[in-house]
Parts: C-alpha cells; sequence; structure tokens
C-alpha cells in the first residue's frame, strides 16, 4: 500500500469490518490477513492524517486467497483493486511425487521442529561405501521411502544397533547409528564394551595378552555408521567432526520419518550410501581423533559390522 | 649390644637392588615406549620416571666413582636396623615404580594418570628413602 507520491504506510490498522480480524501495514507497505472465513467482506483502513478508507464489497471463496491493492489517488479518494488467485491444491492421496510431498522447499528442512537437518553435505568422512542402487531396487517392498528406512532399520536392528535417529537431508533422509567401539579390525566390540566410550581394561587370559597389556598401547576404536538415502550425489564437505559432536547426532534426531518424507517414491535415482566416521584413541591419555582415512574400506566396515550379510547384499 | 652391619657391604647391597629396579624400570619403558604404550606423550612418561630414580641413583653412583674399592669404610660398621631400614624402604619405593609403570592399564586411571597421582606418595616416600640410602653413601661409619 503506497501514498500517491508512492510511499508506504507501515504502521496503518487493517480491519475486516465485522469481524475481529486485522493487523497493520509492514515497512514493505504490505499486510497479510490470514485465516478469513468464506464470504463477502469490506476492509478499513486507518491511518493517521488521512480520513479512514473502506474498500468495496470482496468475495472471499474457500481456498481463495485475495491480492488486494490499496493505492492513494489524487484530493483523498482511495482506490482498491482486489485480485482472487487460487490456494494451493489439497494434498494428494496416491503416494505423491517428492515435489508433491514435500511441505518445504527442496534444499530447506520442513522446520526447525518438523525433523532435524543432517549436517549437509556430510563431514569429512572416515569411509563409505555405496550400496548397489540395483541391489535395493531388486527388492519388490521396497516402494517408497519409509519402506526403505524400516529395512535398514530391521538390518541395524539384527546387527545390534539399538538407538537410531533420523534426519533430514536434501530428498531424502540420513539414519545415524548409535556410537560403537571397535576393534581394529573392524568388529564390534562384545558386550557392553561395544556401547561404551571408555576404552575397556584389558582382559588378561594369556601370557601374550599380559604382555601386550604391560607393554603395548590400549587403543580404542570407535565407529558411527550414517546411511545417507537421497537422488542426489554429493561430495563431503572439509569439515572434520569430533567424536562428541558425532555423538550428539544422536540425540538430535527424530526416532521415526515422518511421513512427508517417508511417503516419497523410492525410484531408480536414490541411492544408498554408508558414511563411515571412525574415531581412534591412540591411548587412554589421548582424545579420540578422527580418522582420515580409515584403516579399513567402506564394504570392509559393512562386512565386520555384519550390516551387508543384514541388508542382503 | 646393637647389631651391626659391615657399611661396605650393605653400600653394595643396597645399590645391587637399585642398580637392578632402575635397569629393569628404565627397560619396561623403553619397551613401553616403542610399544606405543604412551603415544606420543612419551616425554611425560620419563620426566615421571627420572626424577624418582635420578637423585638417589647419582648420590650412589658418585660414591663408587669417587671410592670404586669402598677403601676408605673396609671395616667400619653401621647399624643393622638402620641398614634393614634403608633396603626395606627402597625395595618398598622402588616394587612400587614398578608397578606404576607397568600396571597403567590395568587400572581404571589411564597411565600417565596413574603416574601422576603416584608422585604425591612416591614424592615424599622418594625423599624419606634418598635420606636412608644416604646414610651409608655419606656416612663414615663407627
Amino acid at each position: 500500500m503506497v501514498t500517491q507520491n508512492g510511499e508506504s504506510l507501515a504502521g496503518a490498522n487493517v480491519v475486516v469490518v465485522g469481524t475481529t480480524l486485522g493487523t497493520t501495514i509492514d515497512v514493505s507497505g504490505r499486510f497479510v490477513i490470514r485465516n478469513v472465513p468464506a464470504g463477502t467482506y469490506q476492509i478499513r483502513i486507518t491511518i493517521i492524517g488521512y480520513r479512514p478508507a473502506i474498500s468495496p464489497d470482496i468475495r472471499v471463496r474457500a481456498g481463495q486467497a485475495i491480492e488486494l491493492e490499496v493505492r492513494f489517488a489524487d484530493e483523498g479518494q482511495v482506490e482498491f483493486i482486489p485480485r482472487p488467485r487460487e490456494m494451493a491444491k489439497p494434498p494428494p492421496t496416491s503416494p505423491p511425487t517428492w515435489e508433491e510431498a514435500r511441505p518445504f522447499p527442496v534444499d530447506k528442512p520442513p522446520s526447525v521442529n518438523d525433523i532435524p537437518r543432517f549436517p549437509w553435505p556430510p563431514p569429512k568422512t572416515s569411509a563409505q561405501a555405496v550400496i548397489a542402487a540395483e541391489a535395493l531396487q531388486a527388492r519388490q517392498d521396497l516402494r517408497i521411502l519409509a519402506d526403505v528406512a524400516k529395512a535398514l532399520m530391521a538390518a541395524m536392528d539384527s546387527c545390534g544397533y539399538g538407538e537410531k535417529k533420523y534426519y533430514w537431508i536434501p530428498k531424502g533422509f540420513a539414519l545415524v547409528s548409535r556410537i560403537e567401539q571397535i576393534q581394529a579390525d573392524g568388529s564390534p566390540k562384545p558386550g557392553k564394551d561395544r556401547w561404551s566410550i571408555e576404552v575397556a581394561t584389558p582382559r588378561i587370559f594369556s601370557l601374550p595378552s599380559l604382555l601386550e597389556a604391560l607393554f603395548t598401547a590400549n587403543a580404542g576404536y570407535y565407529r558411527i555408521v550414517v546411511f545417507a538415502v537421497t537422488p542426489q550425489s554429493f561430495a563431503e564437505s572439509d569439515s572434520v567432526v569430533s567424536r562428541e559432536d558425532a555423538m550428539k547426532w544422536l540425540h538430535g534426531g527424530m526416532q521415526s520419518l515422518p511421513p512427508s518424507i517417508g511417503n516419497i517414491p523410492f525410484t531408480s535415482e536414490y541411492t544408498c550410501t554408508a558414511l563411515i566416521y571412525e574415531f581412534e584413541q591412540v591411548t587412554p591419555n589421548h582424545a579420540p581423533r578422527f580418522m582420515d582415512p580409515s584403516n579399513l574400506t567402506g564394504q570392509m566396515h559393512l562386512e565386520k559390522s555384519q550390516l551387508r550379510k543384514a541388508l542382503g547384499l | 649390644m646393637i647389631s651391626t652391619v659391615n657399611v661396605s657391604s650393605a653400600r653394595n647391597r643396597l645399590a645391587g637392588l637399585w642398580f637392578l629396579v632402575s635397569g629393569i624400570l628404565f627397560i619396561v619403558l623403553f619397551i613401553q615406549t616403542l610399544g606405543g604404550y604412551y603415544g606420543d606423550r612419551v616425554q611425560e612418561a620419563w620426566g615421571w620416571l627420572l626424577p624418582l630414580l635420578l637423585p638417589t641413583l647419582s648420590l650412589i653412583i658418585g660414591v663408587f666413582v669417587a671410592d670404586p674399592l669402598n677403601k676408605v669404610l673396609e671395616s667400619a660398621r653401621t647399624s643393622r636396623f638402620v641398614y634393614r631400614l634403608a633396603l626395606c624402604l627402597s625395595s618398598v619405593y622402588l616394587l612400587a615404580l614398578l608397578v606404576v609403570a607397568l600396571v597403567g592399564q590395568l587400572t581404571k586411571l589411564a597411565p600417565l594418570d596413574l603416574m601422576k597421582v603416584s608422585s604425591l606418595g612416591l614424592g615424599p616416600l622418594g625423599g624419606l628413602v634418598t635420606a636412608a640410602v644416604g646414610i651409608f653413601f655419606v656416612k663414615k661409619g663407627k
């Protein structure tokens, strides 16, 4: 809304006559009144220094938005120019395409409260393994992303990964495992040592193990597996994540995949990439440091963690 | 009558104990260093051991260098109690050093943390040990 000189009238009151709906004009000269029920209304604009201006009847239909241009003409005349516009279509009943399903722009997460965003592009990894798209596509039961998530969850469950969290990544999701302690060869440590974030005291069961405990470092290795399911190809960023920061991923994500992402069809464009974040604690006196690169390949990590077998690859 | 021991032989036994255990300690730390036991913090481990050993070792070595054949104290004698006290204190002290150096990874504390904590007790004990051993290496005997 502008004056005859083209100046905006920030702060002017705008009221839908006969209702409690109203607002003020912002610094850019615009105003928005939401949730106006269908019907015929007049708009009253009150500005200091001007007589109140009342619009002619404006008809509002269900699902319709009205763009109302208000122009102050010469001699105090106010001109209202309504322009009806159709609003977005109601949600489809069949599985939507990504573009239809997303309640937010492709490159932005839905909202802070909907699903947290995984750092993207992903921080530097220790190793990666691309799970052959054909292998997943061959599974007839994987129709939408929720099916893929379910398959990944089942595989991780069978391998003992209790806690997992979902994050948003472009056009897909990331599934983050809890940090686990592994042996140098990539196999998980047995028992509760696997989920400890401190290197366990060596167990002495033979002379060699005693000598090893007395004279060599009791190193610790930690691993976080992140499955990234997205049709977008990506490169790692240069940022290096610390073990402590990576552990926070388990606290920030969601425990289930929201339908807004889960209902997206799983097409041949999608790939599933296992991002391996490995950390080495040289001695109990040292802070764990990110391994770049890992001593093992991504496929070896999947093999040793049994995930490869659990995924039927 | 006070039971006595020959100062020269007491010296030799104490020196033998110190050289033997110190040698073992040096070898242990050397192997641990090669085995990556302390990672890149090797200096901290050696920095713990050397101040606890070298004062007494220096004293012993200095006296032996000055009087290699113990001729000055060839017939001197000293209290057996004092000798046993020095021997016991030395044994306990050196054993404690050996245990701390070896069992670092078998405790809840990390090796270097255990060394730091142990210094609180080993420091004062080391002072007592040096004093007790010093009697035999500075005292002229009865």
